[in-house]
């Protein structure tokens, strides 16, 4: 085609959806899209820590719980009932995430959405395939047959509230007595609504919504308007939510969610805010342009408000309050700006800092109104941190903190040349964990004993195990070499990264999920619509293994099963098309 | 990001205030950029392109007003850039990625087995029209910035939010749904 034609064609689009393109906002468009795990506010934690999980590779299960299973001699005289339901010991304890989401630890681990790791450090990143779990920081929540149950660490039930309308929920925080903030997806048929990939019914379609539940008179009202920026107040009986065309944070009270009202005004494009318990306060902070003797530059600026109050808007200063660079706009050539992120209760401070040595990543953490002595928790040298060239300019990063107290985790910025990774800090002795590939691997600074992954090891040299399976979860399935012609197989395990066996099945390139049984089923685990028979064969009879070719060929085996949703679980994006 | 509206910068182009043009470069200067850049490959020329476009808004607002600066920015610096490519290349291909995402849309929009069909490219605009017209929001912005923008993935990828692999496997499946879309309309 000649390249005249192409541009004809192309320059007789029509207006609107070039308008439509060039101002389409991203960002926006991602809060209004149901987000399955990743309603975190400030950050897309399932999205750094699913890139993390995906390129370090997936280890061997050995707490896996299946009554289908062949089972590993080496489990099978592990006890049922000493087993939580993450398959780990001890009882679970749950932790909101501010603005949304939620973690675990029991005695042994930490579980955030689908990873988890050692507290001690002691192991890498594997998966966590127990990923249906809800917490409001007090109790467990889980969910089956469109029902919310409460739940203890080994699976007793009791049944919390049954909507009258197919629904699933992805938050649960307690405003106080009866009264709770909720978030989840209502199930639709409708293709027009929002696809989305939800975790628990395997449903196509949905929703998002924020509502007011009462679990005393089983009511759920629908807020207004779908809420994305939210502290929760059960101090005051409510919450704070960010209403971006009102320009003002408002209060809803948690027995009215139609009668909310606003606090604090003339609020624009708030990067980050907090509410301070105590002083009501306001902290907030924004990405804006200001002078300098140089000329003007942007700069992450912290105002705080008292309620009612918007005349008197006050500058708390650029970034976080800190001991870096007293000029007013951090000198590229020095300091970087430094960036704040509030949570219910604390506020962190990023900041890459130029010293003498050379640059480090800087991490402070404070109550939310930064009045207690800040506390540096990370101070650690960038190239301890990064492989390949560090960036000219770190953007503002998307970054999550996770904060028990006593350990503080969080996704490192990415770079253009890496990608993002996990530090744990134990704030009490400071020692500290990374979990990232691209780890310098050389004894970091500022570390207790830390372990060091191998980033080469590839499935971390454990034979791999076969037959685990869930009839609930969406599990990976391994073909040992010795069941490539087998015939009789109840159910199958790929691991992503395996080397193929004789049969030249290259598993690492593939990441192919089969259900148990052998079933290709998204839509419904107990109907399904491709036999493994038919998978298998469309596998290895492939002519070109190209990991999507085969994919998509799956897709249209099994009815239309949707390859972009597996995209969206999975963020494979390092596989090559 | 600039947090100026549209209205309040073309009120400033109507006064004649050459803040006007700071204001635009800083709000759309960067995706102006990219378009400019993916069409003639050379971050020099871009510039150029850019400050061409913003002269040209200089010199037409008023009595313009457009509904959507950020589009008529767009447009303005997209129609510079292929002048300027086409004046340069002539009927050659250059480099760049707008060579990489006609390569991608050659084999949809005309039929290899009829390389030298003359193409009726007001019929396939149209069709192409109609078709974006049936598809969900976000694929059809994909497509747009791809195929009008010469977008690279990553900078889609980055604008829309979203990982490449999505952006890659949503313009699989739109090129795809595209070729079935020509082929039954008769056009392929």
């Amino acid at each position: 085609m000649r390249e005249q034609d192409y541009m004809k064609i192309m320059n007789n689009l029509r207006e609107d959806y070039i308008s439509e393109a060039v101002s389409w906002d991203g960002t926006a468009q991602k809060n209004r899209r149901s987000i399955k795990r990743l309603s975190l506010g400030v950050g897309a934690i399932a999205a750094a820590f699913a890139v993390v999980v995906g390129g370090i590779g997936y280890g061997v299960y050995r707490e896996r719980l299946s009554a289908n299973s062949k089972t590993d001699p080496e489990n099978s005289e592990i006890a049922l009932e000493q087993l939580n339901l993450f398959g780990g010991h001890g009882e679970i304890r749950g932790y909101t995430l501010s603005r949304g989401g939620c973690f675990f630890r029991d005695d042994t681990n930490f579980y955030c959405y689908d990873a988890k790791w050692a507290i001690d450090g002691s192991s890498p990143i594997f998966p966590n395939e127990k990923t249906d779990l809800l917490t409001d920081g007090e109790r467990l929540y889980t969910q089956h047959d469109n029902t919310l149950y409460i739940t203890d660490s080994y699976g007793k039930e009791t049944v919390f509230y049954t909507p009258e309308t197919e629904m699933t929920f992805e938050e649960i925080w307690h405003l106080g007595g009866d009264n709770y903030f909720v978030k989840g997806v209502k199930i639709t048929d409708d293709p027009g609504t929002y696809e989305t990939p939800l975790p628990y019914t395997n449903a196509g379609f949905g929703v998002a919504f924020s509502a007011l539940l009462n679990s005393a008179a089983k009511t759920l009202t629908e807020t207004p308007e779908y809420i994305t920026s939210y502290q929760i107040s059960p101090e005051k009986g409510g919450l704070y939510w960010y209403a971006p065309e009102k320009k003002s944070i408002q209060f809803m009270p948690a027995d009215d969610a139609n009668n909310s009202r606003t606090v604090y005004s003339g609020i624009e494009n708030a990067e980050s805010w907090g509410v301070d318990a105590q002083t009501d306060i306001l902290y907030y902070e924004v990405i804006e342009r200001r002078d300098t003797e140089a000329g003007s530059d942007t700069a992450a600026a912290i105002y705080t408000l008292m309620p009612d109050d918007a005349e008197n808007k006050q500058d708390f200063g650029i970034g976080y309050r800190g001991d870096y660079n007293t000029a007013l706009i951090a000198d590229p050539e020095n300091d970087y700006p430094c960036y704040s992120y509030f949570t219910n209760q604390h506020c962190y401070g990023v900041m890459q800092k130029q010293t003498e040595s050379g640059l480090r990543l800087r991490v402070m953490r404070n109550n939310i109104a930064m009045d207690d002595g800040e506390q540096v928790v990370f101070d650690v040298p960038m190239s301890d941190l990064y492989k390949g060239n560090l960036p000219d300019r770190m953007v503002r990063p998307e970054m999550v903190f996770l904060d028990t107290g006593d350990y503080l985790i969080f996704n490192l910025p990415p770079t253009d040349e890496n990608s993002s990774g996990l530090v744990q800090v134990n704030l009490e002795t400071g020692a500290w964990f990374l979990r990232d590939e691209n780890a310098s691997g050389d004894q970091p600074e500022n570390s207790g004993d830390p372990v060091q992954q191998d980033s080469d090891s590839g499935l971390y040299g454990e034979d791999l195990a076969s037959g685990y399976c869930s009839p609930q979860d969406f599990p990976q399935y391994y073909i040992p070499p010795e069941n490539i012609d087998a015939d009789n197989i109840e159910c199958y395990r790929m691991l992503p990264f395996a080397k193929a066996s004789e049969s030249a099945l290259d598993t690492a390139a593939l990441g192919a999920h089969l259900p148990s049984g052998g079933a290709w089923s998204r839509r419904d685990p107990d109907a399904p619509r491709l036999t493994y028979d038919k998978a298998f064969n469309c596998i290895t009879s492939g002519s070109e293994l190209n990991a999507w070719v085969i994919m998509e060929e799956l897709c249209k085996l099994s009815g239309g099963y949707d390859a972009e949703a597996y995209l969206n679980d999975n963020m494979l994006s390092d596989r090559e098309f | 990001m600039s947090s100026t509206s549209d209205a309040q910068i073309i009120s400033l182009f109507h006064a004649r205030d050459q803040k006007a043009l700071s204001e635009t470069q800083q709000k759309y200067g960067g995706l102006c950029h990219c378009i400019a850049k993916n069409i003639l490959g050379s971050r020099e020329d871009a510039e150029e392109c850019l400050n061409a476009a913003l002269y040209k808004l200089w010199e037409s607002i008023p009595p313009a007003k457009p509904k959507n600066l950020a589009a008529y920015l767009s447009v303005t610096v997209r129609n510079l850039a292929c002048n300027r490519r086409a004046a340069a290349k002539a009927a050659k291909r250059g480099g760049g990625e707008l060579d990489v995402a006609l390569s991608e849309l050659e084999n949809v929009l005309a039929s290899p087995e009829r390389p030298d069909a003359v193409l009726d490219t007001m019929a396939l605009s149209d069709a192409i029209n109609r078709f974006l017209g049936n598809l969900e929001s976000e694929t059809r912005v994909m497509f747009v910035l791809r195929y009008w923008g010469d977008l690279t993935i990553k900078e889609i990828a980055d604008k829309c939010g979203v990982g490449q692999s999505k952006v890659k496997m949503t313009l699989l499946r739109t090129r795809n749904d595209l070729k079935a879309f020509l082929e039954e309309e008769g056009l392929r």
